[in-house]
């Protein structure tokens, strides 16, 4: 009787196990299906076109989200790698206490809510929307978790190197960018291309600062599409041919979001 | 205090042999990043002043949004918001405990590491995505269900109402399948917080893992689920896109679970570039600074009942 209990709650975890399992193939298979259609040369040689014309890619919305996405990842780089590194100096400071406690708190905030203000912040103050707030604003959602995790790669420095090169008088920067920096290049690369792919699937921060734009823009300053803001235009649309083009969107955003975190699956767990 | 305040600023007073610029710019940076969801929080509240000052708490006792005539109802989104956190934070709790039970338990080797591949998968989901999945495959099957369900529990209020394909029900079972991933990871972390000599010990009686589950681990865990289910609930509360696009956009209280409503997201996400008016504009941003708070404080009761569990484990 035990052990039928235990068989029959087996069983049951494993059931409800699979079931996720399923409905994740089912969604997979449903863009693949639905997406596959529509991935053709047009698709990423033409900008968008109107209702009717039967043709139109999604060329402003890849070439907007990897500029969107690339400047977004300049700052975020450049900000977090600092904030990691003096987590990873002063770890005792109180200064570095608040830090962590600040940095949680925005992981916390909502995306929209980061879009919001800045709007009221780039977008005003510019005058117009355009793909360079977009990246500010994406980079606010994507900060904290670098912070956290490259201040955790950084621990991950073996202390005997870091004691050794003090022994040899080296001063503290150098230190920093001979040993510490040097010793956690490729974690930290693989830190920021899942932080990459953590914003390049976020929407709502791009909404009231990106906007979108049916043309080819290639200056920052300016109106920018994205990929997400794209394929949720074309989501809530009422044609057909603009959800066609909304799924094959999804299935290359999908495509690149996965496969990335999958690949990196290994240092997944840092910085939550 | 006097220490204290030595800390912030610990620049070792003027001692130029070993002053180093870097020192002085990676400070500068931490009280910048410091400075931002600070930033966050004043551009919010600033900008919700307007909103405050003109409308007062009317907001919180009117339920009714009607923008031309500035009439805002905050509290029906507000507690739709909740709801659809609550309610999504629970189904999804069903599903990830068992799963997480299965991964840390019943299974090993490459059945667990495909099962938690899924699960990252799933997570890694662009939630634009879901939501263009579920308009387009879960919507339109969703009035079947909800007849079902209208059928069988009709009797309960709540569930008795005209069946329609964006509404409560739709958003709710989506952000189930959002949360099930991050809730099924902390789970299975919390059971790794499980004494291993404890475990050992239980099974060296002979008990079968059915015994240990309900009587060591499921007792053991319950605080850490308690902080498990604040932080999905913050996830669930702030999750804009999918719910924008599946909750129907009606900002007054639902009468059923099956009417469309609208959540403090939705409605920042699709009315924000329609607003007409300045207080219109101010009453969106006081939703912000409103769905700010709360996503902050269910994080903070979340954060605290973790630091409690570490202290009694570490």
């Amino acid at each position: 009787m035990r052990v039928l209990t235990d068989r029959l709650f087996q069983a049951f975890t494993m059931l409800v196990a699979l079931s996720v399992s399923i409905i994740l193939a089912f969604i997979l298979f449903q863009l693949i299906k639905d997406g596959i259609g529509s991935i053709n040369l047009n698709f990423f040689i033409e900008t968008a076109r109107p209702v009717g014309s039967n043709s139109g890619g999604f060329k402003q919305a890849i070439v907007g989200s990897l500029i969107i996405d690339s400047i977004a990842m300049v700052i975020i780089i450049s900000l977090s790698v600092l904030g990691g590194l003096f987590l990873h100096v002063y770890p005792e400071a109180l200064l570095s206490k608040i830090l962590k406690e600040a940095m949680s708190l925005l992981q916390g905030t909502p995306t929209i809510v980061c879009g919001i203000c800045v709007y009221y912040m780039v977008v005003r103050s510019m005058g117009h929307f355009s793909g360079f707030a977009g990246s500010i604003a994406l980079a606010l959602v994507g900060i904290p978790y670098m912070v956290l995790a490259s201040e955790q790669i950084f621990k991950m420095t073996p202390s005997l190197l870091v004691e050794a090169a003090y022994s040899l008088g080296l001063s503290k920067t150098r230190v920093i960018f001979y040993v510490i920096l040097r010793f956690s290049k490729f974690p930290l690369l693989a830190i920021s291309l899942l932080t990459l792919a953590r914003i390049a699937g976020e929407t709502a921060p791009l909404l009231f600062t990106a906007f979108g734009n049916s043309f080819l823009e290639l200056n920052p300053g300016r109106p920018m599409a994205a990929m997400p803001l794209q394929i949720f235009i074309y989501a809530i649309s009422p044609y057909d041919e603009w959800h066609r083009l909304a799924w094959a969107g999804a299935l290359l955003l999908i495509i690149f979001v996965t496969v990335l975190s999958i690949i990196l699956g290994r240092y997944r767990r840092l910085g939550e | 205090m006097f220490k204290k305040a030595q800390d912030i600023v610990s620049f070792r007073s003027i001692d130029l042999a070993n002053f180093s610029l870097f020192d002085l710019f990676l400070k500068i940076v931490a009280v910048f990043l410091i400075f931002l969801p600070v930033l966050i929080f004043i551009i919010l509240f600033i900008n919700s002043l307007p909103a405050i000052s003109k409308l007062g708490f009317s907001v919180f006792t009117t339920n009714n949004w009607d923008p031309v005539s500035d009439k805002f109802g905050v509290i029906a989104p507000l507690l739709v918001t909740v709801m659809v956190g609550v309610i999504s934070t629970v189904l999804g709790l069903m599903i990830s405990t068992p799963i997480a039970l299965f991964l840390s338990f019943y299974s090993r080797g490459k059945i667990s590491s495909f099962f938690s591949t899924v699960i990252d998968a799933l997570a890694s989901i662009p939630s634009v995505v879901l939501g263009l999945w579920a308009i387009f495959y879960v919507a339109p099957h969703i009035d079947t269900i909800e007849t079902v369900i209208k059928s069988i529990f009709g009797f309960i209020p709540f569930l008795n109402g005209n069946p329609s394909p964006f509404g409560l029900l739709t958003t709710i079972l989506i952000l189930t399948l959002m949360l099930v991933p991050i809730q099924t990871v902390l789970i299975k972390e919390l059971i790794t917080m499980v004494p291993r000599n404890l475990l050992e010990a239980g099974f060296s009686l002979g008990t079968t893992k059915y015994e240990i589950v309900k009587n060591l681990i499921l007792p053991f865990i319950g605080q850490g689920i308690v902080a498990v289910v604040f932080l999905s609930l913050a996830r669930g509360m702030e999750e804009t896109m999918a719910t924008a696009m599946l909750i129907g956009n009606r900002p007054l209280f639902p009468d059923s679970i099956f009417s469309p409503t609208a959540t403090l997201t939705s409605i920042i996400a699709n009315e924000f570039s329609e607003a007409f008016s300045k207080t219109y504009l101010s009453v969106l941003f006081e939703l912000g600074l409103i769905l700010f708070a709360l996503v902050f404080l269910t994080n903070v009761c979340a954060k605290f009942i973790l630091r409690i569990l570490y202290r009694r484990f570490r």
